[in-house]
């Protein structure tokens, strides 16, 4: 009998990802307790400029005990790799902190947070200690100066509320193509749909890769390269979101199709119709709604970044922004921070309201 | 020769969890032939293999000469056009038109570029209507799918089905998610569909809807036929024998 072929792993490799896990684990805890010697105990007593240089039989140490670590793991029931791979359960009665594998996630939670703590230079006491510096940006905010709201400013050769409006027309239309280019991307890209044959997953993947890239550059990143590409102004701005609103409506509208329930699906095929009838009559009812609420939550989130993309040649009301600030004119800092808050949140509410209407 | 026929199926989920395993019997034109057993007994997976919702893993089905287990796409959707389906949770597209639902049944009969625009020729909408009527609820159909009650959604199911002009009716448990009354109104309608000349193929839980409705009854236990007769023929012991020990209970409803 013919019948299409699925895609499956072959079977050893469930067998050996909670190991890999395991030992990915092991190994992670093993750098942060070599972070936190270099960090307290190296710097001060050995060299204190100089950093843990592991010997050549050092690795080889950390190599085999993190990898008897991760063997014995498994053995003495400790092992995060086989309770999030295999989801083993736990013992009854035993609050989930206490479990061999709860003492292990706090570990690494913990280990983290101290490592971090420490990489990113964190400190309380500065945040009072040069408070008094900020004392002109509040003074500032507090009197904002409105003068190039309507009256335009020679050296920006525009409005404060005309650079608004350039700014949320680049979210506008950001957004519609955006989400026009990321809705058959959402299905090409959905699991459920693409999963029957070898063909369609093929093209899943690439779907999935395709947004995956494109969604992890930031989109002040892709203005810069629009700002290269077409040159400075809102052009390359609307072009760096409407790239990164596709990629980011596209993962979130997949992850929306592979949620559709099954029901309605079956009855339109049973009904002899074809795969993309049933796709149009089946699936797309189902997503329509939530498509809206992204497309608006988007929306939202564009003209917010429009502001910001200013600063890498993108156009629109940032630019007034960043020149004022670099003119230290904190008066009119004050106005154009007040007037893209004002938008933002007067958007949010509405966004928000709309999106209550329709899920 | 026989308007359904089914030889040695067999379907196994992998891993290995056998769902039937070795099933025959056959089914003429005109039967009302309704399925018991267990939940889990494989009524569901032997409903959806023969229209192949669900693959099967071995065995033939021929439909009016047809094979369908080695059907091809093309091949598949004409058989299943003869072929509709009704479902346990009605599986209506929720926030579609109660029309545009039953409409959903004859979309095979239209070129795609027609039915993905959603351009419905007039007839096909009258035809739409006139199943409506059958079931009694036109006055329902530009309401949302999801604002009619369980019953009516159910109506809107067999009226979709209706829209294909079957020549053979699945019913996956059609009524066990509705309250009594409305369950033999929805029994009553798939009687009259049956006295049509059409093939009724359902699965039920309740013996008296069973006794009332069946012309012959196939139990079903752990993915075998364990009786297949005549629904009046069912006595306590077969009953146990299907139901095992859940038998008094479904006996009580």
């Amino acid at each position: 009998m013919k019948r299409p072929r699925k895609f499956t792993l072959p079977d050893f490799v469930d067998d050996v990802k909670p190991f890999l896990l395991d030992w990915l684990i092991w190994g992670y805890l093993a750098y942060t307790v070599i972070f936190l010697l270099n960090s307290y105990w190296y710097t001060q007593y050995v060299n204190w400029y100089g950093t843990l240089t592991l010997k050549p039989w050092g690795w080889a140490l950390t190599i085999i005990g993190t990898f008897s670590c991760a063997l014995l793991s498994e053995k003495f029931g400790i092992s995060v790799g086989l309770k999030t791979i295999k989801s083993v359960e736990r013992p009854p009665q035993k609050a989930w902190a206490l479990t061999n594998w709860g003492i292990t996630t706090l570990a690494l939670v913990v280990f983290t947070f101290w490592v971090g703590w420490l990489t990113t230079d964190m400190e309380i006491g500065v945040i009072a200690r040069r408070a008094p510096k900020t004392f002109h940006l509040w003074s500032g905010l507090s009197h904002p100066d409105f003068t190039h709201l309507i009256n335009i400013d020679p050296e920006l050769e525009d409005t404060i509320l005309g650079s608004l409006i350039d700014t949320i027309f680049m979210a506008y239309l950001a957004t519609v193509i955006g989400g026009i280019l990321a809705a058959p991307l959402g299905f090409l890209g959905a699991r459920n749909i693409m999963g029957g044959t070898w063909f369609r997953r093929i093209i899943f993947y690439i779907t999935r890769a395709f947004f995956n890239v494109v969604r992890s550059v930031e989109a002040l990143l892709w203005a810069i390269i629009f700002a290269i590409w077409i040159g400075w102004g809102p052009a390359a701005g609307t072009f760096a979101l409407l790239i990164h609103s596709m990629a980011a409506l596209a993962k979130l509208f997949s992850e929306q199709v592979e949620s559709i329930k099954k029901g309605p699906i079956e009855a339109v095929q049973s009904t002899g119709a074809s795969f993309w009838q049933t796709v149009r009559y089946g699936a797309v009812p189902q997503v329509v709604p939530q498509y809206t609420a992204f497309l608006l939550y988007r929306l939202d989130i564009n003209v917010r970044m429009a502001t910001v993309i200013a600063l890498v040649g993108g156009g629109g009301i940032g630019r007034f922004f960043f020149y004022y600030k670099s003119q230290l004119d904190w008066n009119q800092v004050g106005a154009v921070t007040i007037i893209i808050a004002a938008v933002v949140w007067i958007l949010d509410y509405i966004s928000g309201k709309a999106r209550e209407k329709i899920v | 020769m026989a308007q359904l026929e089914i030889k040695n199926l067999k379907k196994i989920y992998p891993p290995n969890v056998v769902a039937l395993k070795d099933i025959s019997f056959e089914v003429e034109k005109g039967e009302f032939l309704v399925v018991i057993g267990l939940s889990g007994s494989g009524k569901s997976t032997l409903l959806r293999c023969i229209n192949r919702l669900i693959e099967p893993t071995e065995g033939s089905i021929k439909f009016e000469g047809r094979e369908v287990t080695t059907a091809s796409k093309k091949e598949l959707r004409e058989i299943r056009e003869d072929i509709a389906m009704v479902f346990q949770r009605f599986n209506l597209i929720e926030r579609s038109l109660v029309l545009t639902n039953v409409l959903t049944g004859q979309l095979a009969e239209l070129p795609l570029w027609r039915s993905l625009l959603g351009r419905f020729p007039k007839e096909l909408k009258n035809r739409a209507y006139e199943r409506l009527e059958t079931v009694g609820i036109p006055e329902q159909a530009l309401k949302r799918a999801d604002e009619l009650s369980g019953g009516q959604q159910q109506r809107v199911g067999i009226a979709r089905a209706l829209m294909q002009d079957p020549k053979l009716l699945l019913a996956d448990e059609p009524v066990s998610s509705l309250d009594p009354a409305t369950s033999g109104t929805i029994m009553d309608y798939l009687a009259e569909i049956n006295n049509q000349g059409k093939t009724v193929i359902t699965s039920l839980h309740f013996l008296d809807l069973v006794r009332k409705y069946g012309t012959r009854a196939i139990g079903l236990k752990d993915g075998n036929i364990v009786y297949d007769g005549h629904p009046k023929d069912i006595d306590d012991e077969k009953f146990k024998e299907v139901f095992g020990e859940e038998a008094e209970k479904v006996h009580i409803t």
